[in-house]
């Protein structure tokens, strides 16, 4: 039987005249033979036991906590954490919120908008949101992004203060009802 | 030649294959899949993570400002993992670039991918640890940590197929999956009742807040956006469809998925392409090797 395997696996197989003599199109090529005819292809030895088994029992593993993060609702498990994005159901009679944040240049009395991105303020504004009550309970921490605006804008006007704040606007049945509503969360005289 | 291969066609185990012994299950959870699959497939991943570090997850340099607000997750406090420094994030980022060209061309096959799934773990942790956690990089992680079993898997080898390979395709195929289905799980969890998410306003808060301009008119049609929820609703919950299929059907699928994502980049800016890119785990990858090249050597038997 070994011979029968060896014979057929450096076997030439017709048809391939065009091809290097060691050069079979690779469906033809033959494989371990405990078939019962030529095979179209040959393969790695078989997993062990083993081999399967932890492939088994990992995966189930990562199925159970990927499921369980669904259940508590928590996203600590990551990459394995609760698929949150756009899952909590929003209501067509509702506000909608978003965080924006600001900053005061001297000489300026109206605070500057600034884009809530990393490129800008070294954070995105999901960032802050996930952790919004943490921020506005400590605003100190909004030093750390005049610090990034600072660093991130050599060259330019430093701001004074920062400005945390929220644009609100109001559904009607799926529409948005007059002008956005802007209301300052937490301020921060920069150091 | 093509007879013998086609009868043994399926679109998630689409290989040339020998008998196999192993039961139901088995066959379908480590299908023997040609090497050169994941040699491409491999290939894909590899060069993605590099465009990923340098663009959708390049916030870690950034991060490294702000270490206030780091907050760890579960995994990285065990590890003990600190804030990242400006310097830490720049090091990483060298070193998951280079051990991706390497894991990506096939050099040091298993120890670059090992070094790839440790650093970009690590970044993984830097950009998802401050806030806010996205969950498109589910699959693109998890392919990053499985690969490495597969061992060694050359371009050429389009004739050699493996169990390990099948297993860790498979495994991506599952964590795509998963991550529109379980979607549907945390929508109904997070919502108490799916009907209260279909009929509300997701996607009118997401235009609100994030939309490109040319969308911004379909803020006047809440009916069509709704519809739009119910739909999404629909094909994520039948997205498991995917890993069962037979012949051609799996391209049907893979494009359609592909074309929401599409969509939802040009309404909403959310690409989700860490998880697109882990669609390609699906597809018959080896096509892609030039027969010549394929056949230029006789695959290992």
């Amino acid at each position: 039987m070994d011979e029968k395997k060896r014979r057929l696996l450096t076997n030439t197989p017709p048809g391939s005249a065009t091809e290097p003599a060691d050069a079979p199109e690779p469906a033809d090529a033959t494989g371990p033979a405990d078939a019962p005819e030529p095979a179209t292809a040959s393969a790695r030895a078989p997993l062990s036991r083993i081999g399967t088994g932890w492939r088994i029992a990992v995966t189930a593993v990562a199925l159970v906590i990927l499921t369980a993060g669904q259940f508590l609702n928590t996203n600590d498990f990551f990459p394995l954490g609760s698929l949150t994005q756009y899952a909590t159901a929003k209501d067509l009679n509702g506000e909608v919120n978003s965080t924006c944040i600001a900053a005061r240049f001297p000489g300026e009395d109206e605070p500057t908008r600034l884009a809530f991105n990393t490129a800008t303020v070294g954070i995105e504004r999901g960032d802050v949101e996930s952790q919004l009550q943490r921020v506005i309970d400590n605003p100190e921490l909004l030093q750390t992004l005049a610090d990034s605006y600072i660093r991130l804008h050599p060259g330019q006007p430093e701001p004074e203060e920062m400005i945390l704040c929220r644009d609100t606007t109001q559904l009607d049945n799926g529409r948005s009802v007059g002008e956005p509503v802007t209301r300052t969360l937490a301020t921060w005289e920069v150091q | 030649m093509a007879s013998s291969t086609t009868t043994a066609t399926t679109a998630g185990t689409l290989s040339p294959t020998l008998p196999d012994h192993r039961n139901a299950f088995l066959r379908w959870f480590m299908p023997q899949v040609p090497l050169a699959r994941v040699a491409v497939f491999r290939f894909i991943i590899y060069v993605f993570i590099i465009i990923d570090v340098l663009t959708i997850s390049g916030d870690v340099i950034p991060h490294g400002w702000t270490p206030e607000l780091y907050q760890p997750l579960w995994l990285a406090r065990v590890l003990g993992i600190p804030p990242v420094s400006v310097l830490g994030a720049q090091i990483l980022l060298a070193l998951i670039i280079t051990f991706c060209v390497l894991a990506a061309i096939g050099i040091l096959q298993r120890t670059s991918g090992i070094i790839v799934a440790i650093t970009f773990g690590a970044w993984m942790f830097y950009t998802q640890g401050y806030g806010y956690v996205a969950h498109d990089h589910m699959a693109l992680v998890i392919a990053a940590v499985v690969l490495p079993t597969v061992g060694v898997a050359r371009f050429r080898e389009v004739g050699t197929t493996s169990a390990k390979a099948g297993w860790a395709l498979r495994v991506v195929q599952i964590s795509v999956v998963l991550t529109y289905f379980y979607s549907v799980l945390m929508k109904w969890i997070a919502s108490g009742d799916i009907t209260d998410w279909a009929n509300g306003a997701v996607i009118i808060w997401a235009l609100m807040r994030r939309g490109a301009e040319w969308s911004k008119p379909f803020l006047e049609m809440p009916g069509l956006l709704i519809a739009a929820q119910w739909a999404t609703l629909v094909f994520e919950f039948l997205s498991p469809v995917a890993l069962f299929v037979k012949g051609k059907a799996i391209y049907f699928i893979v494009a359609f998925f592909c074309l929401f994502h599409l969509m939802t980049y040009f309404a909403l800016g959310i690409h989700f392409l860490p998880t697109v890119i882990c669609w390609a785990a699906f597809l018959p990858l080896e096509k892609l090797v030039p027969r010549r090249f394929a056949s230029a050597r006789r695959a290992r038997a």
